[in-house]
């Protein structure tokens, strides 16, 4: 399929501006897919997975001029970033529950015997629902189906192949990898078969009233791999299969071809007399006269707006996860800086209080640096101003670190490691901000798009990969570092492991915010080169 | 001659469920002309029944499930073929383009009642008889008439592309001209038609026949129509016709084949010909063809004013003969046309090249189909006007230069009639005007303030060579014009 998609990708993006940049960013998908199906464990897959999902929102972001394409990559990586958070600490905790045997061949061994059950039922639990929160960001499952059609903002091909055939159908792949850890017990399979059945009552709804051709591809395309993680649950995995594999070909070549539906429907219109699927549904027709109409005004209207607004899923995920978050950072930022300072003071004095008066084991100095560590993260993910974030998001890293050092002393070189990888890239991404051009245009507008990209292309690929080191992207040593980081820190406390991990995931969507402000963007060319805000 | 031929109406093909206008969009036309099979059974082939169209059907849930499943596989084959083996089994366009020869138009008005739409159902001998003169008269052909005078009309087509109406005719309101070239045909050659234009007239001779032919500029072939007539037509004129039309589509295809950049290495007719068909049939061709991006000038005069000049295909030439028109009446309907036609496609061009986000559609490759009403970039956003990038990509920012073969006085006389919002777009230079004069071909432009002169080139400053392929070989970019000289 890929060799396909490159192949009509040759003369698809003849000439167009950025040919080679959409190739380099296709390969890089290959090469995290490849990554993905061949590796034997979660921490190779969580590599590819990485790759993947940074591959995906660069081709979103792929027409960087205009700033929908720029907003939808970041709503499509918020989502994945959210869902990372289930790979990595369920990595983590295969490392926790399965020690050496955490090889997906192996797994299927461990749980061969019935008997005994290789963890505790909760764990298995936990780690069951950290694996579908990850399926279900991927694959555009319940709740998080809204980002799938938004994503359909590169060139076509890409749309396809990434929307409509592979990347979507990973979350199955995922579950499929794992299924000896979820299948355990019904309560796992109940609600991967809920999930299934929400996502096809809302996507086969929201597809009914997409008014575009891609946005009712995409739907369509969720609808069938919400059937799949039913399938999944009820045990049909050789069903699964073939479905996948058949929906991966239809997707891809209904996307490629969508651009022809205008064509189709005018030869629907020329048959306007034969049967044409324009008709009542045969279901309708096959109801008695009298009990057609019978969804009483109200309730169908309240369906259709429903179905319009795509169950609303964007509005509840933005509640529930986002806004609490937000709102919080929001409020550290407005302090001024004596008081966050007292309120810093405040949050750290009490613990050393504690070891001091006896009450407690030395390990818990490690809770002040986590403090510091959250109210960073939060500050970077709701601030917006370049220079801030970036050292936010770095003073939260550095002191997740801290944190785990203090906790195991013993550490000192897995947390170097970690570090190895942060500090060059914080101070690189540090050099090169400080560096954008025009900085006297900040005040007006802190946080518009720049287009560094264009005006500066060599720097904005340096950009890149810092953000991607800081982000703990498998280019450098944070990535295993960050795994490992996790691994120790939940010897002591497991609750900081949960903690470390959220920060993790919003710095990851603060600095790819600042990547994108600063990178993305149209350069107006007045009086020279300027970059200037968008709209 | 291109266009609507004058002749303005409804169309609704064997196939259509409803009538469209086939001419420009400011005319409301007020005919409406039937397709009907000539066959007393019509065979319709149950288009949404096949298999071949299961992916573009919506399907309920269970359905959809089963055809997943089933076919899903199915569709990989599908697709590997029509990405290495293109062809035209896709969704091309062919419902107006390519006609069926088994249908005729339903012409001759039977009864004048108006239908319920206030439509007449055909037109009357007498209208047909104004339609025919009206386009004859304008371009000078009244008298030695050929053996066969081709009305050709000109169509696109093209695969896997939303924006194929733009490829087509624009003065059928972006379809293929061939019904109003299949009517003018008929009419033509009906006998009563004839004897109403010989008493105005125009004698067209037995001898002559008028055949209707389309022209697919982007295959580049030539699809003759009704062609159940053409037994009655003198087959020896015919067949030179058509073997002259194949040689010219075959030079034709070499030199569009220039600006492609993927075209084949070797300048040859019958590869360039083969490259414009699989343009035309690839699923992922974006480019099916340039249309008249470069189009710069219009000439209206007589053909012996352009004779043996090469124009990089860059003119609209229009018939005109200057010493008929005693009054300015016939240029005046030239120029109605002329202006918003030729001067719509170029300031199309034009500024959908100056500010291709703005004023243009940008580039399509992530264009979406959005409720069957245009184009947007992503699933919401606004709709998308104007031109893509991949269309005006080659165009050169120009505005378009139109020549009359005509005196100054003449146009003066006939510009004072003229439309006052035409001569807008000449006074404030949206399009630009010059006179040649027919004797001494003295050529004066047009400005508001009045006619100015300008120095032709003389005979030595026009570059010459001996062919086209000459000329065009290894060129990218635009031609100037040059004089084609055989070799001595």
């Amino acid at each position: 399929m890929f060799s396909v998609i490159v192949r009509y990708c040759r003369h698809y993006l003849h000439r167009e501006y950025g040919y080679k940049r959409f190739f380099i960013t296709i390969f890089g998908f290959a090469l995290g897919l490849n990554i993905v199906v061949l590796s034997g464990s979660i921490d190779m897959l969580f590599a590819g997975w990485e790759i993947i999902g940074v591959s995906s929102f660069l081709l979103i972001a792929f027409y960087r001029h205009r700033v929908q394409p720029v907003r939808n990559a970041l709503r499509a990586y918020t989502v994945y970033r959210f869902c990372d958070i289930g790979l990595l600490l369920g990595a983590w905790m295969s490392h926790l529950l399965f020690h050496e045997s955490d090889h997906f061949s192996q797994l299927a061994v461990l749980f061969k015997d019935n008997s005994t059950s290789p963890a505790s039922l909760a764990a298995l639990w936990l780690m069951s629902v950290l694996i579908f929160t990850a399926a279900c960001g991927k694959s555009a499952q319940f709740p998080f189906c809204f980002w799938l059609p938004r994503a359909m903002e590169g060139p076509t091909p890409s749309s396809a192949i990434f929307y409509g055939a592979l990347s979507v159908h990973l979350g199955v792949f995922l579950l499929l990898r794992t299924t000896p850890i979820w299948s355990y017990h019904l309560v796992t399979q109940a609600s991967l078969f809920s999930i299934g059945l929400l996502t096809v009552v809302i996507a086969s709804m929201a597809e009914k009233t997409q008014s575009n051709i891609k946005g009712q591809v995409a739907y369509a395309s969720i609808t069938q791999v919400g059937l799949m993680f039913m399938e999944l649950a009820l045990g049909l995995e050789n069903l699964v299969l073939l479905h996948f594999l058949g929906n991966a070909f239809l997707r891809c070549y209904q996307l490629l071809v969508s651009p022809s539906i205008v064509a189709h429907m005018l030869r629907i219109e020329g048959a306007i007399d034969t049967d044409n699927s324009l008709a009542l549904p045969a279901m309708r027709k096959r109801l008695p006269v009298s009990i057609r109409d019978t969804l009483p005004g109200v309730l169908q209207n309240t369906l259709y707006v429903f179905a319009l607004q795509e169950g609303n899923l964007e509005l509840i995920v933005r509640a529930v996860f986002w806004s609490p978050l937000k709102r919080f950072g929001a409020g550290f930022n407005a302090l001024t800086t004596r008081y966050r300072l007292s309120l810093v003071m405040l949050l750290i004095l009490p613990w050393p209080l504690l070891v001091q008066l006896g009450w407690a084991s030395s390990a818990i100095y490690a809770i002040p640096a986590v403090v510091i560590m959250v109210l960073a993260s939060l500050s970077a993910f709701s601030q917006k101003q370049f220079l801030w974030t970036w050292h936010a998001v770095a003073l939260s890293s550095l002191s997740a670190a801290f944190a785990v050092w203090l906790l195991q002393p013993g550490v000192l070189v897995d947390v170097l490691l970690f570090l190895s990888g942060i500090v060059p890239s914080w101070l690189i991404g540090y050099w090169l901000l400080l560096r954008l051009p025009n900085p006297e245009n900040y005040r007006d507008a802190p946080f518009a798009y720049r287009a560094l990209a264009e005006i500066r292309p060599v720097r904005a690929f340096g950009l890149l990969v810092s953000f991607l080191g800081l982000a703990g992207f498998p280019i450098t040593p944070a990535f295993i570092g960050e795994d490992l980081l996790l691994y120790h820190a939940s010897h002591q406390f497991a609750w900081i492991a949960g903690l470390i991990a959220v920060s993790f995931v919003l710095n990851g969507i603060a600095i790819a915010r600042v990547y994108l402000r600063v990178c993305m963007g149209k350069p107006l060319e007045i009086s020279g080169i300027r970059s200037q805000a968008i709209g | 001659m291109a266009g609507f031929f004058g002749i303005d109406f409804l169309y609704q093909g064997f196939d259509d469920a409803y009538p469209v206008a086939q001419c420009p969009n400011i005319l409301k036309p007020k005919h409406l002309i039937v397709e009907k099979s000539v066959h007393a059974t019509p065979e319709k082939a149950g288009l949404t029944d096949g298999w071949s169209d299961l992916h573009v059907k919506p399907h309920s849930l269970l359905k959809g499930w089963l055809y997943t499943q089933i076919l899903g596989l199915g569709y990989a084959a599908r697709m590997v073929w029509d990405v290495f083996r293109p062809g035209p089994q896709l969704l091309a366009i062919e419902k107006l383009s390519e006609l069926n020869a088994h249908t005729q138009l339903h012409l001759l008005r039977e009864n004048d009642e108006p239908d319920a739409e206030g439509r007449l159902l055909g037109f009357s001998y007498a209208e047909m008889a104004d339609k025919i003169e009206g386009l004859l008269r304008t371009i000078g052909l009244t008298d030695r008439f050929a053996p066969i005078v081709a009305v050709i009309a000109h169509g696109s087509s093209s695969t896997n592309n939303p924006h194929f109406a733009a490829y087509d005719c624009g003065a059928c309101s972006g379809k293929p001209g061939a019904p109003n070239a299949r009517a003018f045909a008929w009419m033509a050659n009906n006998s009563a038609v004839r004897a109403l234009l010989r008493e105005r007239g125009i004698a067209i001779p037995e001898t002559t026949a008028f055949i209707a032919a389309l022209h697919n500029t982007s295959r580049d072939e030539m699809t003759y129509l009704d062609q159940a007539l053409f037994s009655a037509y003198p087959q020896d004129s015919l067949a030179a016709l058509q073997t002259a039309m194949q040689e010219a589509l075959r030079k034709n295809a070499l030199e569009r084949c220039r600006w492609f950049e993927l075209a084949p290495k070797a300048k040859t007719c019958d590869k360039a010909h083969a490259h414009v068909v699989t343009r035309a049939t690839s699923i992922f061709e974006p480019r099916p063809e340039l249309n008249h991006s470069n189009n710069l000038y219009c000439v209206v005069g007589r053909r012996a004013l352009t004779q043996q000049l090469f124009m990089d295909r860059r003119a609209f030439l229009h018939s005109y003969n200057p010493n008929t028109d005693h009054d300015g009446k016939t240029i005046n309907r030239i120029l109605s046309a002329v202006i918003p036609v030729c001067g719509g496609i170029n300031l199309e061009y034009l500024f959908s090249r100056i500010d291709n986000s703005v004023y243009g559609a940008g580039t399509k490759l992530p264009h979406n189909v959005i409720g069957l009403l245009g184009v947007a970039n992503g699933v919401e956003g606004d709709l998308r006007t104007g031109l893509p990038s991949q269309m005006i990509e080659v165009h050169e920012p120009a505005r378009l230069l139109i020549v009359i073969e005509q005196t100054t006085a003449l146009l003066d006389k006939a510009f004072a009639e003229l439309n006052p919002d035409l001569v807008e777009w000449l006074n404030n230079a949206w399009v630009r005007l010059a006179a040649c004069d027919p004797v001494t071909r003295d050529i004066s432009l047009y400005q508001a303030t009045g006619w100015e002169a300008v120095a032709g080139l003389t005979d030595g400053q026009v570059p010459t060579a001996t062919s086209s392929e000459q000329i065009i070989a290894n060129q990218t970019q635009t031609i100037p014009v040059h004089v084609l000289r055989r070799a001595a």
